[in-house]
């Protein structure tokens, strides 16, 4: 059974996330294999995928403040450009320092334009909307992307008006912001400046008074 | 396990080498690659202008990761400026990028008949035409080059005007404004007709001792935020602190090295200059940030432009008896743009002011220039005639040497040049080491190779007792006294060497001295998992290789003892007024100290000295030119 599934991979998050607007194909398959008792689905996937890769990152209770799921946010001035953040969340997701298949990148622009692009972790996410095989999904207010399901299409690259999910050059799945896990986000851990913030979308614009 | 790219511009062709082992093992990384390549690719008395000088791009092993202030690249190259050993160090991100590539370092080799662009992309590496990109300023070459690839991550080290005409001060520019500026190793490129090597690297760095090089690195981070001694150059850059700083203590070079106060300094100092200030940036991975935008009130807009660094404004503001900070300004953004190095342009500027004041060139002879000290107009005016070679540009664009002798007439007297090399601007009179490092540093005068920074004031007593024991206080704080300067200078200049070779920057190791040799071993260990590296010692034998191998190049080229000396004015000329009445330097004491120390006798290794250092075929080459 096990082999059945794992090169079609069905998403655990399709059945985690209940507000999916469009079912993608895919999931008549799954219906046709294990049948309309989702119990047995939900028993199935502890069961036959204990690596399953969003076990380890749903994020955690940690990441929330007050009732709101924390994200990673720009006080809006103060960043140098240094791209420390950049290299150092390629390290936490590669094991590997560099630039090239970063979450987060570096807005520069002569010459004073250093802003800093990392998902917002949108309400309404149109690279969930957009994804044709349904890899992309909202678990506890964060938009995650499942590796296995990901075709390296880029039609999400496209739908993200900032930017800030890209095709990792080697891997050829898309990469974006997971807010390392649960675990303390490394770009936060590493900004020099200290400008960027593990933040909720409504205390955002308060650190902002000065 | 590192690779090497080899480019041939004659041939057109490139290959990629693994990095020697014993490479990597013996000189690790940076500087230490460059000096160990070059001294064993160059022959002797080559034309730094012609095909057979190579220019090497290294860069060092924990290049590329967040270490703190880690985002350092080395260039080399024989220097058409000093026709000896050439080396400049440079910030930004292009050595990070080329890591990223997945290349630690890059020999061009050859001269190429049409100008040519280089291209790496990762493992794809192309020689393309650039005659669209010859002629253009560096800011312009890569824009050009980032919009043709449609990719604004794009690394890109491009010369400028200057760079292709030849002048010999020429520097590399990289990020607009980050350059590799000493030395002329701009005008190597353009003899090579290379106008801009493109980099774009998707690859990763690993270390190998992850967990301790992750500690590590944050204890850096945390480090450098608490040093309080950082705090000026975080809001204010380098120039306006260390103007003020020089200012009080008296060591300000002012009208060609004349004296070493300048009245109106204050014009530059941190009160003066606040109100500009718009952004700070960081080079790659740097907590300290100390590049500044300005700002400056002018027309509807304003201009906003790189503040400059403290060598420039000094060279171009009290070195030419300048006051005016916007007149400086303007100069250090056309010297980024022409791709210049702005030390250099101000000491020759500051030279044809002296020569003109003394009768030696009129009016007539300066294009119609009034070359009055503190004319601001004109020394923007002389940046464009230096770089297309214009008028009296074109005598100025050999360099202050080559200019004087040129020239004649006694202005050879005014010439502040050491090894051929204009002078930094410091001052040995009023820092007694800095006269022993810029004697004895191996691209002519230069601060950044050893420069001793206990015995700037009586601040850094407690580090000097660590560092050289509790018997050489206070002398050894003592600026203008030449007891134990060799020691401190020997001492600093093997650190440095190991900086330069990891690729790290001089601020937070030298100045404030934050982190030492002991920070460079454990870094090195941890990112190689070479555990020899580990050893203090282990890293002091290695420095001592790559001094002696830089010692050993310039005496292939016949310049020894007889190099390491000073301008006339420094070593005879009493400073006039100041905090610093009355010095000069005793040059021939101190010097004495470091051959002992460095184990030269007569300025030149003996043999046992590099066999010592497992330098022996170093020694067989210098015995067989006869030069030990």
């Amino acid at each position: 059974m096990c082999e059945l599934f794992d090169p079609i991979g069905p998403s655990p998050l399709q059945d985690l996330a209940p507000s999916s607007p469009t079912r993608p194909p895919h999931t008549l398959h799954l219906v046709l294999v294990v049948g309309n008792d989702t119990t047995n689905y939900k028993n199935f996937i502890a069961t036959a995928l204990p690596r399953n890769p969003f076990s380890c990152m749903r994020p955690s209770l940690r990441l929330k403040i007050g009732a709101e799921m924390a994200k990673i946010t720009y006080t809006g001035e103060g960043c140098t450009g240094c791209m420390a953040c950049v290299a150092a969340c390629m390290y936490a997701h590669d094991k590997e320092f560099g630039v090239g298949a970063s979450r987060i990148w570096i807005v520069k622009k002569e010459p004073i334009t250093d802003h800093p692009i990392v998902c917002v972790q949108c309400g309404k996410p149109p690279c969930r909307d957009v994804c044709p095989v349904g890899a992309i999904s909202k678990v506890d207010d964060l938009v995650l992307v499942d590796e296995k399901l990901c075709i390296g299409c880029g039609a999400c690259v496209e739908a993200c008006p900032f930017g800030a999910i890209t095709i990792h050059p080697k891997k050829h799945v898309a990469i974006k912001c997971d807010l390392c896990g649960g675990k303390e986000p490394q770009c936060v851990k590493f900004c020099p400046p200290k400008v960027l913030k593990l933040q909720t979308p409504t205390l955002a614009p308060k650190a902002k008074v000065k | 396990m590192g690779q090497i790219l080899r480019v041939d511009l004659s041939r057109k062709k490139h290959h990629v080498e693994p990095l020697p082992k014993d490479l990597a093992r013996n000189y690790l990384g940076g500087l230490g690659f460059a000096a160990r390549i070059l001294f064993d690719e160059l022959k002797p008395k080559i034309d730094p202008l012609g095909p057979e000088n190579e220019l090497v791009v290294a860069t060092g092993p924990i290049t590329g990761t967040v270490w703190p202030t880690s985002g350092r690249f080395a260039v080399a190259a024989k220097s058409p400026l000093t026709d000896v050993w050439g080396e400049a160090h440079c910030g930004g991100f292009f050595g990070p990028m080329l890591k990223f590539a997945g290349y630690d370092a890059l020999i061009i080799q050859g001269r190429s008949e049409n100008p040519v662009y280089l291209w790496i992309d990762d493992a794809s590496v192309e020689i393309r035409r650039a005659k669209d990109l010859w002629g253009r300023n560096t800011a312009e070459t890569i824009n050009m080059i980032r919009d043709a690839r449609g990719d604004p991550q794009i690394e890109v080290l491009s010369i400028g005007k200057a760079g292709e005409n030849l002048v010999r001060f020429a520097c590399i520019v990289n990020n607009y404004y980050d350059a590799a500026g000493r030395a002329g190793l701009g005008a190597v490129m353009g003899a090579k007709n290379l106008k801009a090597i493109a980099v774009r690297g998707t690859h990763g760095v690993k270390v190998s001792n992850e967990e301790e090089f992750l500690k590590l690195a944050a204890e850096g981070y945390d480090r450098v935020f608490k040093e309080e001694r950082l705090d000026g150059l975080k809001y204010y850059g380098t120039s306006p602190p260390l103007i003020d700083m020089k200012r009080l203590v008296g060591d300000l070079p002012t009208k060609n090295h004349r004296t070493l106060t300048f009245k109106e300094a204050e014009k530059f100092g941190c009160k003066a200059v606040e109100r500009y200030f718009v952004k700070s940036r960081a080079c790659f991975a740097c907590p300290i940030r100390c590049k500044k935008i300005h700002k400056i009130p002018s027309g509807k807009e304003g201009l906003i432009m790189k503040a400059p660094e403290y060598e420039s404004t000094c060279a171009f503001g009290p070195n030419c008896g300048s006051n005016d900070y916007r007149a400086i300004l303007e100069a250090n953004t056309l010297c980024d743009l022409f791709g210049m190095d702005t030390m250099s342009a101000g000491t020759v500027v500051a030279w044809l002011m002296e020569c003109y004041e003394k009768g030696i060139v009129t009016k007539k002879n300066c294009d119609g220039l009034e070359m009055n000290w503190g004319n601001s107009g004109a020394i923007v005016a002389l940046m464009g005639k230096i770089a297309n070679r214009e008028g009296i540009g074109d005598l100025l664009a050999e360099g202050v040497y080559r200019a004087a002798q040129k020239l004649g007439r006694g202005s050879m007297k005014y010439a502040m040049h050491v090894k051929k090399m204009e002078m930094d601007l410091n001052d040995g009179r009023g820092h007694r080491s800095l006269g022993l490092t810029q004697a004895t540093s191996p691209r002519g005068s230069c601060h950044m190779r050893s420069l001793v920074v206990v015995d700037q004031g009586f601040a850094f007593q407690k580090v000097a007792a660590e560092r050289y024991g509790k018997d050489k206080l206070p002398e050894i704080c003592d600026p203008y006294s030449e007891k134990h300067k060799g020691l401190a200078v020997k001492d600093c200049e093997d650190v440095y060497a190991i900086r330069d070779s990891l690729a790290m920057c001089w601020y937070a190791c030298g100045w404030p001295p934050t982190f030492w040799i002991n920070d460079f071993a454990a870094a090195a260990a941890a990112a190689t998992g070479i555990k020899e590296f580990g050893n203090v010692k282990e890293m002091y034998l290695i420095a001592g290789r790559i001094c002696n191998l830089r010692r050993a190049f310039n005496l292939r080229e016949g310049v020894g003892a007889n190099g390491d000396t000073l301008p006339e004015r420094i070593l005879k000329e009493p400073i006039p007024d100041g905090p610093s009445k009355g010095q000069v330097v005793n040059l021939k004491a101190m010097l004495r100290d470091y051959y002992e120390l460095r184990k030269w006798p007569n300025g030149a290794p003996s043999r046992k000295t590099l066999v010592d250092l497992g330098l022996k075929d170093v020694a067989e080459e210098l015995k067989r030119l006869g030069r030990i």
